[in-house]
């Protein structure tokens, strides 16, 4: 599963090679025969070697498509909270009272506990599926409000029933936001039946958005009976319908993403502390470096094999080309190696001109010239001094964030750069030291800057004490045990929530247009 | 080369090469095989005899060659552009929470069911229009790094959505409110309450400001405005408040369900303005009224414009490589060449 990057494309991959070598091969039966008929013997067919270099340029075209993966790449990213979606199994046999009072409590409870467990700056989306999956909230940095949400999980939330997991998945995977580099983590609660049995899970859909699949399975296998308004539930043959915790579909997605499954004890009952570990494993400390490694894609090999073959298979092989064409090719191979030199040379002699100029103080002028240095070289040492250069230049000319940035990328290129380190964790100080921008208003009765005077947009505005700013009537602030008490006493009926989301259509599981979201 | 080269590579879903210097050398070697395949001589037979040739079915102009050279061409020179990196630029989010908080608060009540508004030159009802208007406002607010929650109320208040920066799931969740979800009364204490209460997760953020639509007044729930409001400057949320409706005039409402089904009716509501008033005069914020349907974007484009703080965004991206499309193309080319040299068109050794 790992080893491609787009397994979906391996078959049909397959399939027009083979075609292409059946098709070509009877081709070269046919014109034989034609050949033999004419001349009346059995020539040898002089084109093996090009329709076997047309055959082999497809074969590399096609293996770059399906992109095999091989090596690593490391990636410095700045650490911040990770991204998870609860998935939560509202399906009827989530109604099993197998792991007392029932598996749905359950999980609604290991979900309550850990929104508790987890960090600031995590954020979390809730989805569900019985039938369908539905994404119930987008990411959301107020965990507050999701544990409010929990309560309203109830299996009669999604209709009609059913138990598709690879839909709650899909609806989930709309929630993780497009380019962004947070660690992401899908947590489905669930006891593992799906009514496909696992078989058409998105694990391709999954690795390409680069998220990790842990589960939590309830129930036991032991199993238990559902009720139907009070009385067993029955299948069509009137037996009894016992359900049991089937762990092999969540399986196959922690297998696939590199994740893991948590098994529910007798009592269903989770080992929250390892879970919440397992959920943060990507997550670094806040304001540090993380170095995440990503396995490459190596398209580059195959697409220069089948660029180089295609290219001679035209060429005039037997007679050498004359003396214009030798003269052209000779040239392109030429100045294709030089081109390394040149970029090599240009880029100097920019970091020259860089540091020059920042001598003589003129940091922006310095700024230009090193971007410039650092995008045109191709050598990953150079590039990273043109940008820790690029960082100093920055600093000088008072931009922190830029300079941070730069310094970013420097260590990115160069990790074990000792000076480029040093300068970046001064930097983020000075960033965390610097007082962030003043909120417009301090206090809700300080006076604020009167907006300046522009052609009204609303015609009909009354003037309001709103706007008489002189004495604004400031209301006493609540003591912070009566505020406690409103804020405890509020009404916030979650299941009136739900219900609305859950009423979208099949086609709003994915919200996201335009593209994939990743 | 790279900017000419841009809506090419953009139709491609790429957005910039990371190695354009490449491609015109690239694009000069195939340029290079192709003529000099072309000087090849073609391996075929010579007839001396025109009309014989003509009767066997020989064409004076076969296109199979030309077309077959054409699509060689074709997917070297999207080899080329493969060799030369194409990159999906991704600006990656800004890392959230640094930007202000916004809860926005509708007023779902019965009375929002009133048709005096104006959308598109159709007559729909209030909420309607403030649904189109709230969602408007928060993709912007969501997109330019903000945060943005929805708090839907009538008879209570509800959080609809927490605090997020994701704008299209927010709007999508917008569209779903109608009129009476929450009940037929108006609980704006508890709303306003409920808003604060949302507000207040993070203390990261550059500000946090509510902004409170409704066409009625505070006549359910057990949180008084006043009791509300103090809340609200206690816990320096600034509330902008929007009265929407006309005022004092019996309006035609649309038929809701249930009870209110019951054929054609009128009905006034009056907004509290003072009260309206009163919670932006104790908070800091400023009261709006739209008494027409035209004056409620306004509205929240001049909130827009009064809630800017500075932001702080490092800027972000996210190199993606993004050679399928290009690859893909070959491919095509390259089985669409072996289709016409190799088998449609007759050959001869």
């Amino acid at each position: 599963m790992s080893g491609v990057a787009h397994p979906e494309w391996l078959v049909p991959a397959a399939w027009a090679l083979l075609g292409a070598m059946f098709a070509v091969g009877v081709a070269r039966r046919r014109a034989a025969r034609r050949l033999a008929r004419l001349m009346g013997g059995e020539p040898a067919l002089s084109t093996a070697a090009r329709d076997a270099a047309l055959l082999l340029a497809l074969a590399a075209l096609l293996a770059a498509l399906i992109g095999p993966r091989g090596g690593e790449r490391e990636r410095r990213v700045e650490a911040s909270g990770i991204d998870l979606v609860l998935v939560v199994d509202v399906s009827h046999s989530m109604d099993a009272s197998d792991t007392p009072p029932s598996r749905l409590a359950r999980a609604r409870r290991a979900a309550d506990e850990l929104l508790t467990q987890l960090a600031p700056g995590d954020r979390v989306a809730l989805a569900a599926f019985a039938s369908r999956g539905v994404l119930l909230t987008p990411l959301s940095p107020d965990h507050e409000a999701l544990r409010a949400l929990l309560g309203g999980l109830d299996t009669e939330l999604i209709t009609p029933r059913g138990s598709a997991l690879a839909q709650g998945v899909r609806a989930a995977l709309g929630a993780f936001e497009a380019g962004s580099e947070r660690p992401r983590v899908l947590l489905v609660l669930s006891d593992g039946e799906d009514s496909e049995r696992g078989r058409d899970l998105p694990l391709a859909e999954l690795a390409r958005a680069e998220v990790r699949v842990l589960a939590a399975a309830f129930g036991s296998e032991e199993g238990a009976m559902l009720s139907d308004h009070g009385a067993p539930l029955s299948d069509a043959s009137g037996r009894a319908v016992v359900t049991r915790r089937t762990l092999e579909p969540l399986e196959r997605l922690a297998a696939a993403t590199a994740g893991e499954v948590f098994r529910s004890d007798a009592f269903g009952a989770l080992e929250m502390g390892l879970l919440a570990r397992s959920l943060h494993r990507d997550a670094g400390r806040t304001g540090g470096l993380v170095v995440r490694s990503e396995r490459t894609v190596q398209v580059w090999p195959f697409a220069a094999l089948a660029f180089a073959l295609l290219l001679l298979e035209g060429l005039p092989v037997p007679r050498l080309p004359r003396t214009g064409v030798r003269a052209a090719l000779a040239t392109t191979a030429l100045l294709l190696l030089a081109a390394g030199p040149l970029t090599q040379e240009a880029a100097l002699r920019l970091q020259q001109a860089g540091l020059a100029r920042l001598e003589r103080g003129d940091s922006d002028g310095a700024v230009r010239a090193l971007q410039a240095a650092a995008l045109v070289t191709r050598d990953p040492a150079l590039a990273a001094l043109a940008y820790y250069h690029l960082g100093v230049a920055q600093l000088d000319a008072g931009r922190l964030e830029e300079a941070r940035t730069a310094f970013f990328d420097a260590l990115a290129l160069a990790p074990e750069d000792a000076q480029a380190r040093f300068d970046l964790e001064w930097t983020l100080a000075a960033l965390q030291r610097r007082p962030p921008p003043a909120p417009p208003d301090e206090a809700p009765s300080a006076p604020r800057e009167k907006p300046a005077p522009r052609p009204a947009p609303i015609a009909n505005r009354e003037p309001t004490p709103g706007e008489r700013r002189e004495s604004p009537p400031s209301p006493a602030p609540l003591g912070a045990e009566e505020r406690q008490r409103l804020l405890d006493r509020l009404p916030d009926d979650p299941s009136r929530a739900l219900r609305l989301h859950a009423r979208g259509s099949a086609g709003e599981t994915a919200p996201h247009t335009g593209g994939p979201a990743w | 080369m790279n900017e000419a080269l841009r809506p090419l590579l953009s139709a491609f879903g790429a957005d910039a090469l990371e190695r354009p210097g490449w491609l015109p050398w690239l694009a000069l070697a195939s340029l290079v095989a192709l003529i000099a395949a072309l000087r090849r001589r073609p391996a075929s037979i010579a007839w001396s005899a025109m009309p014989e040739a003509l009767a066997a079915g020989a064409r004076r102009f076969d296109l199979a060659p030309v077309l077959a050279r054409a699509l060689r061409m074709g997917a070297l020179l999207a080899l080329a552009v493969v060799l030369a990196g194409p990159v999906g630029v991704h600006r990656a989010p800004p890392e959230p929470g640094r930007g202000l908080d916004l809860v926005l608060v509708v007023d779902a009540s019965g009375s929002m069911r009133a048709l005096d508004a104006e959308l598109a030159g159709e007559r729909r009802t209030r909420l309607a229009l403030a649904r189109e208007v709230v969602a408007r406002f928060a993709q912007q607010r969501a997109a330019e790094g903000d945060r943005v929650a929805l708090v839907v109320f009538g008879e209570t208040a509800f959080t609809l959505c927490p605090l997020t920066s994701d704008g299209a799931l927010l709007s999508a969740t917008l569209t779903r409110i109608e009129a009476g979800v929450a009940g037929e009364a108006t609980a704006l204490g508890e709303a306003l309450a409920l808003a604060v209460k949302r507000a207040g997760a993070s203390e990261t953020a550059a500000g946090r400001v509510a902004v409170l639509l409704t066409d009625g007044r505070h006549n359910a729930g057990a949180v008084s405005v006043e009791a509300a409001t103090a809340l609200a400057a206690g816990d320096r949320v600034r509330v902008h408040t929007v009265a929407i409706g006309s005022a004092g005039e019996d309006v035609l409402m649309e038929r809701g369900a249930g009870a209110a089904a019951r054929g054609l009716r009128f009905e006034r509501h009056d907004v509290d303005a003072a009260a309206l008033a009163a919670i932006a005069a104790g908070t800091g914020g400023r009261f709006f009224a739209a008494r027409r349907s035209s004056d409620l974007a306004p509205v929240y484009a001049e909130i827009d414009r009064l809630e800017r703080p500075a932001r702080i965004f490092p800027p972000r991206t996210r190199k993606r490589d993004r050679p399928e499309p290009w690859l893909a193309f070959a491919g095509g080319c390259l089985l669409a060449e072996l289709a016409f040299s190799r088998v449609f068109s007759r050959r001869l050794p």
